[in-house]
């Protein structure tokens, strides 16, 4: 498919490349700048791809005659930029009819053929956290996926190595979607705390009746019932034994605070702080007892919970410890992550190593998936980006992005139009003003006051 | 980074020079500065300024090396080498680059408060035809966004209303100041939301037929109102002594040649009606938006309209679309020969208008051009261009000092001026970097 | 071949039984029909996809198939219906619709109705209801599809949840006579949802899905355990849970409707997490499951509905250059879809049909144009009749004709698919529909007049020329032109003893040589606008003959 289309145009005259071929993710690339992130930077270096994974790095490589040669000279290698918070590829984002859904799962609704795929790729990401939405404050499991664009088994996208993780949602968006929506709990970030004991309490009370009747069924000549299965409260136990990593979509400080309390009471440290926009006034505590924080660069004021942010909530996590990076929740940012990083020099100087960081290891370890990318590293996988200019300048270019070391997007000979499939009956296509899909609050857009009343808001 | 404190550790050898060190020191650091005094008041200061040493960016004259600013009485007064001025203060730009004051051609700054909160929102009013709404009645001087969106190098901008087919009359206005009077930047024009024919988002089902049909109802409805504009005009102009009907007053201004139509179009079939209308009801029109002007470039280009491109960080109009289409826009429109000024179309992160610049110069614009969207085309555009849009004697005093290019973020600025105001380098979200950057209590155990 | 009314038309009513089968009785209205045997004779009969047998006749009695074979001896009580140019082939089965049925009443939601853990029953969830029990025989829509060949239908119930209820399997008979075939067939299962409550999204249904059938599982254990031992507590009484058990043991399919192909994957992750059986109906989009679809080896059934044909003109909208492209992307869409059938073929999927979404006049252009784009008449008519047959599990009791099978058989006019054929009758169940023939003599040609090129090559060489059919009032007369044995130009003669059908042309013709008078008979078979065939030359041999319907050239 796609791969055959990319192989044919790599045998044709495309100024970087050398004309050999044999497998598609075996290559190396030669005499960039390559940016480790771990290790440091090194110029006029090659990455030697064997088999989709990186197997060296180093300055003239000794390399097999037949292999394809990729010419980074003058340009930059960076790993594929990992974006912790997205909702592309996927079909339905919220399952917004209570307020604990553990039970379900992203990966039941994943959408290969969406185009806001090709257009992460373009901007240099490689692997998505396909995320429920907000609307909960116990949310549903997510994926994590890589960007195989062309692929049309949905599972194919899936990141096979990845954790498992799950959706949590504190302050307004909960509180909307169900108090003032609905009159159901919670209502205000009272009620948000007690939704989540009350959700930790009754799977802790199941377990051990779960736990009574398997021990009562191996006695001899048992005649213990079972009691009812949810799948929500397992979901919930298995957070609790520590096997899901918590992401929870938050802005207060009170209210991080408050679940960085509630799950020390229950013994979790498996959890990532998502959007967090006053986190740089609870650094310290995040610091400490969390996996960290996953951060938008300078979105704010679209509702009244960011109203007190500030843009320099990187710079502020970073230096006090946090593990920190730069989502996009947006099909549209997640094309520029790259820049939304490049922002963190801006409002407190990060330094290059600490912006890069921001995007590819970071979030990596935040995913649980840094043994396998978010750096060039030999042994890892091969997600890796060429700009060709440092990706830190506002007039970098993304060229080529690679998954597995497949090449997915090639900027000089990809085809305009990157569609999978076309519908025969659309002759006029709808045309988009605006990003309105892939984002936390899809699907519940109404419970937002003046709904269709203003077309560039924000809704996350 | 400024070198403040080599210059403290020298020997200043009188006190104006320590005096301009201090000075500098409380005011002009940002970000920079841990030691603002308690209950110390950052205020916009007029004053006389003279920036000497700097690398002048003037976007009109070119680039001068070495060369020195005076501001003062709110103006550019002087451009040279080498410049003294009595009791003027002093600001040492040795290896930093002065730009002009960056402007953004169309947003809602000041317009609202909190997105979400409706009751902050003053951009929107009830009825479809509403021209006489004016936008700069409603921008708050204080909004908090306002400080915020300056300190990267946005000086002016322009206030849009939105909804409906005539919105309301936009306004330029300036990022100081206390009451609208104050900001207003001398421009204002009337928005058109042209008919538009296309689908707009996957949620719109239509029918092909339908979507052809209401657009066509939309033309005409439009076309009804402007010929009754007309007529009330031609009325008026008569002598006649007509009943109160302020939508038509403010019509028959844009009839009268007194005020610009800005008319928004996106898709390249509404672009095309929208110059046609306007080449047939003979208006002065600005063309904004202009989401898919690239696929009609040279049509665009010889209708003589100029165009306010943006936001150039969005997503192609369609999903068919390369999916650098929006980055690439204004460059493909400048390279058929359109006037093109940005806009970031944002409220509260209109401060990234030099990034969506940085972006439009990286895929096709070119930096040169890109600098000029935002700034002297801006300029040309709202007929300001006497008074903004460059580095030159006698415009207003709208300039920023840079330790590089402004379009890029590893850039920091460190001086800012409107009307001829140094403005503190200041806002809340900065306030609040230096509170919590080490939090004191900190971890408690 | 064109069928006229013959002279001694059966005028059969469709016969209504009161009350009781089989008992005589006496029927006031008239209604009843007067004899249940029918033999049908001299038909081409095409007993199951790919077999012909040209001339059979076909004995019916009491609603089953008796024998079929030439020559039968009549019974004294049967009634005969000539078959002489007309076709017999089974009836058509459909694998999922919903004319006839109802929505089934649900109670009024409680007083504490949670949105966010509402009764099942509220949600959609009902597996337990039986379409059966909201089926309308009398329905005007099925008058409709029984005249559309379909004699046997698998209802699905109406409903917006995801578990609907349980399908059945019904007959077109007279809706007083017995049309039950099979009740509780399989569970239908939708990725649909009521709205406005749990589950509300795909995300939930999956969910719900698998939280059912666990829970169905531990029920079905407490019962066992319950069975052996009196002194546990008593297993909920759960209609839902309860109908789910007989699909974990294998014993009852689900039914998936999906309207994409992420709907179809879903609905083999289930089967494969659950290890039940499931069948997929609806399928509507491309090619890309067929791989997926052949290793499970699920029975699946394509929908018959299509796109539009994407007319429309552009407006001024864009360049023309991107026009043309765009045109060219969508008619490729356009064309993958009506050849997905034929792809389904290919592969050796033994698909079956669905009228869902479908309107009824279109059935027959829809199930032509996949024919024009890859798929056979003979997979065409197997997936009407013989593999939704064995993918119901109904194959020893219908789907093709042979003895001891039911009796549904369709009499055409033509062969299935031709453009001008019409169904005459419609046996469903033993019972016989009659339906009037519209006239299509004018069909042929543009101006009642068709206008052919012909090539023929003999031992003497090749030659061409032209003829002509023309009708007026019923009868066809025709004419030739062929190059002058005799010296330069062309001659036209007359044609003698034409016989015109939608399939073949006969003729002959006198051609005058120095020598003699020859006759020259030229038959053929016409397919669509081209002939092929042969032209006998009186004492001499047969050559071969081809010709294709053009215009006219003008003068």
């Amino acid at each position: 498919m796609k791969h055959i289309f990319n192989l044919l145009c790599l045998l044709l005259a495309s100024p970087f490349l050398v004309v050999a071929q044999n497998a598609p993710n075996r290559f190396v690339i030669k005499n960039g700048t390559v940016l480790t992130i771990t290790n440091g930077t090194f110029p006029k270096t090659d990455v030697w791809v064997e088999n989709g994974k990186i197997k060296q790095i180093g300055q003239d490589l000794k390399v097999p005659a037949n292999i394809t040669v990729v010419d980074a000279s003058g340009k930059y290698v960076m790993p594929g930029i990992i974006d912790a918070h997205s909702h592309i590829a996927l079909e339905a984002i919220n399952e917004a009819t209570s307020p604990i859904t553990s039970e379900v799962w992203m990966g039941d609704v994943i959408d290969p053929f969406d185009i806001g795929i090709y257009r992460a790729l373009a901007g240099g990401v490689t692997v998505t956290h396909a995320m429920h939405g907000s609307a909960n404050a116990i949310g549903g499991q997510n994926v994590t996926l890589k960007l195989r664009y062309g692929n049309t088994d949905p599972l194919a996208l899936r990141m096979q190595e990845a954790p498992r993780t799950i959706k949590f949602a504190l302050g307004e968006n909960p509180t909307r979607v169900h108090g003032r929506g609905k009159n159901i709990q919670p209502r205000s970030r009272m009620g948000v705390e007690a939704v989540i004991r009350n959700g930790f309490e009754e799977a802790l009370q199941y377990k051990k009746v779960w736990e009574a009747y398997e021990t009562e069924r191996k006695q001899k000549n048992s005649t213990a019932v079972p009691p009812v299965y949810s799948l929500r409260l397992e979901t919930i136990i298995d957070i609790l034994a520590g096997e899901i990593i918590i992401h929870c979509h938050s802005y207060r400080a009170d209210e991080i605070y408050m679940l960085i309390k509630v799950c020390r009471e229950y013994g979790i440290d498996k959890i990532v702080f998502s959007h967090v926009n006053e986190g740089f006034k609870v650094a310290p505590e995040l610091a400490a007892y969390t996996m960290g924080a996953s951060i938008f660069s300078d979105w704010w004021a679209y509702k009244f919970e960011v109203y007190y942010s500030t843009a320099y909530n990187a710079a502020v996590l970073t230096k006090n410890g946090v593990l920190t990076s730069i989502n996009s929740d947006s099909g549209e940012v997640i094309r520029h992550l790259y820049h939304e990083a490049a922002k963190s020099q801006r409002y407190g100087g990060l330094s290059d190593e600490e912006a890069l960081a921001l995007i590819t290891i970071n979030p990596a370890k935040q995913l649980g998936i840094d043994a396998f990318v978010g750096s060039i590293e030999v042994g890892k996988q091969a997600d890796l980006v060429i700009f060709d200019s440092h990706p830190l300048s506002i007039y970098a270019i993304p060229q080529m992005t690679f998954v597995d070391g497949i090449k997915y997007f090639d900027r000089e000979s990809d085809e305009l139009d990157q569609r999978l499939k076309i519908n025969p009956s659309e002759l006029i296509e709808p045309i988009f003003l605006k990003e309105y899909d892939h984002n936390c609050m899809q699907n519940v857009d109404f419970y937002f006051t003046n709904f269709g009343r203003n077309l560039f808001e924000h809704r996350h | 980074m400024p070198n403040v404190w080599a210059e403290m550790n020298g020997k200043p050898s009188d006190m104006k020079a320590f005096k301009y060190i201090l000075l500098v020191f409380f005011l002009g650091l940002g970000i920079f500065c841990q030691a603002q005094e308690d209950g110390e008041i950052l205020k916009p200061q007029k004053g006389i300024f003279l920036l000497q040493n700097a690398t002048l960016v003037t976007v009109t004259k070119g680039i001068l090396e070495n060369s020195d600013l005076l501001i003062a009485d709110g103006l550019i007064q002087k451009i040279g080498k080498n410049l003294s001025f009595p009791d003027a203060q002093l600001i040492d730009c040795t290896g930093k680059f002065i730009y002009p004051g960056m402007i953004d051609s169309g947003n809602r700054l000041g317009l609202v408060e909190v997105n979400s909160v409706s009751e902050t929102q003053d951009f929107m009013e009830i009825g479809n035809v509403t021209p006489n709404m004016q936008a700069l009645t409603a921008v708050n001087p204080n909004a908090v966004a306002i400080a915020v969106t300056r300190v990267n190098g946005v000086t002016s901008s322009i206030a849009l209303p939105s909804g409906g087919l005539f919105p309301g009359t936009a306004a330029l206005i300036h990022l100081n100041g206390y009451t609208p009077d104050q900001m207003y930047g001398g421009f204002k024009g009337v928005i058109l939301n042209f008919p538009s024919s296309a689908r707009t988002s996957t949620y719109d089902t239509r029918s092909e037929e339908d979507v052809q049909k209401e657009s066509e109802e939309a033309q005409k409805k439009l076309d009804d109102i402007w010929e009754k504009a007309v007529s009330y005009h031609r009325l008026k102009s008569a002598g006649a002594m007509l009943d109160y009907y302020p939508e038509m007053e403010h019509l028959s201004k844009v009839i009268a040649g007194e005020i610009s139509l800005m008319i928004e179009a996106n898709a390249a079939v509404d672009i095309r009606r929208a110059i046609k209308w306007v080449k047939d009801n003979n208006v002065t029109a600005i063309l904004t938006g202009v989401s898919e002007g690239w696929r009609i470039a040279e049509e665009i280009a010889s209708s003589g309209l100029s165009v306010i491109a943006g936001p150039v960080l969005t997503i192609p109009s369609r999903q068919s679309d390369r999916y650098d289409a929006a980055y690439t826009n204004p460059g493909i429109l400048v390279k058929a020969g359109v006037k093109v000024a940005l806009r970031t179309n944002d409220a509260e992160n209109v401060r990234n208008l030099p990034f969506h610049a940085g972006f439009a110069a990286a895929y096709g614009m070119g930096k040169e051009e890109a600098l000029k969207a935002v700034t002297i085309h801006a300029a040309e555009i709202f007929g300001l261009d006497h008074q903004i849009g460059s580095l030159e004697e006698g415009k207003m005093g709208n300039l920023f000092i840079t330790d590089g290019d402004p379009f890029e973020p590893r850039t920091q600025i460190s001086h800012l001026f409107i009307q001829g105001y140094k403005i503190p380098m200041t806002n809340r979200q900065i306030r609040l970097y230096q509170e919590f950057n080490e939090r004191s209590p900190g971890l408690e155990q | 071949m064109i069928n006229y009314f013959l002279h001694f038309k059966i005028s059969l009513l469709l016969c209504f039984m009161l009350g009781r089968m089989g008992f005589a009785q006496s029927d006031p209205t008239g209604q009843k029909r007067i004899t249940s045997t029918y033999l049908i004779t001299r038909v081409t009969l095409i007993p199951t996809p790919g077999k012909i047998l040209p001339n059979q006749d076909i004995l019916i009695r009491n609603g089953q198939i008796v024998s079929f074979g030439s020559n039968l001896p009549r019974p004294a009580e049967a009634l005969q219906i000539p078959g002489d140019s007309l076709f017999a082939y089974p009836g058509f089965i459909d694998m999922a619709n919903k004319s006839g049925v109802s929505e089934p009443s649900i109670p009024e939601k409680p007083a504490d109705f949670d949105p966010s853990n509402p009764p099942d029953v509220q949600a959609g969830i009902h597996p337990d209801v039986d379409v059966l029990e909201h089926y309308d025989p009398s329905h005007s829509q099925i008058v409709d599809w029984r005249k559309n060949g379909f004699t046997i239908v698998h209802k699905v119930p109406l409903g917006q949840g995801m578990l609907p209820g349980t399908t059945g399997l019904v007959v077109y008979g007279p809706p007083k006579s017995n049309i039950i075939i099979r009740s509780d067939v399989a569970r239908y299962a939708k990725f649909s949802t009521v709205g406005g409550m749990y589950p509300a999204t795909v995300l939930g249904v999956m969910a719900k899905y698998r939280a059912l059938f666990e829970n169905a599982r531990l029920l079905s254990r407490h019962q066992v355990i319950f069975a052996s031992n009196q002194r546990v507590k008593i297993p909920d009484t759960n209609p839902v849970l309860q109908s789910l058990i007989p699909v974990l043991e294998k014993n009852k399919p689900l039914f998936f409707e999906t309207n994409s192909e992420l709907d179809v994957r879903r609905a083999l992750s289930i089967q494969r997490e659950q290890d039940i059986s499931v069948m997929i109906s609806g399928i509507a989009e491309g090619t890309l499951m067929i791989p997926v679809i052949k290793k499970s080896g699920v029975g699946v059934a394509l929908s018959i509905n299509l796109p539009e044909e994407n007319k429309q003109e552009f407006s001024a909208e864009i360049q023309n250059s991107e026009r043309e492209e765009k045109l060219k992307k969508i008619n490729a869409a356009y064309i993958k879809r009506l050849s997905a059938a034929g792809e389904y073929e290919k592969a050796g999927i033994p698909f079956a049909f669905t009228t869902k979404h479908l309107d009824k006049d279109k059935l027959f252009d829809n199930l032509r144009l996949m024919i024009k784009h890859g798929l056979s008449k003979e997979a065409a008519l197997a997936a009407l009749t013989t593999n939704p047959a064995k993918i119901l599990g109904i194959d020893n009791m219908t789907g093709d004709i042979s003895p001891g099978k039911m009796a549904n058989i369709l009499l055409t006019t033509d062969t299935l698919f031709f453009a001008e054929f019409q169904i005459q009758y419609v046996i469903a169940n033993g019972y016989l529909f009659e339906y009037p023939l519209k006239d299509n003599s004018e069909k042929n040609g543009k101006n009642g007049s068709a206008y052919w090129e012909y090539d023929t090559k003999t031992s003497a060489g090749s030659a061409s020329g032209f003829f002509e059919i023309s009708y007026q009032s019923g009868t066809a007369k025709g004419s030739i032109t062929y190059d002058d044995p005799q010296g330069e130009g062309k001659i036209t003669s007359p044609m003698n003893d034409l016989k015109v059908s939608t399939k073949r042309i006969t003729f002959s013709f006198v051609v005058k040589t120095a020598k003699e008078d020859l006759t020259v008979a030229i038959e053929g078979d016409v397919s669509e606008n081209f002939l092929v065939g042969k032209m006998y030359i009186a004492d001499y041999d047969s050559f071969p003959f081809t010709a294709q319907k053009t215009d006219k050239p003008k003068p």
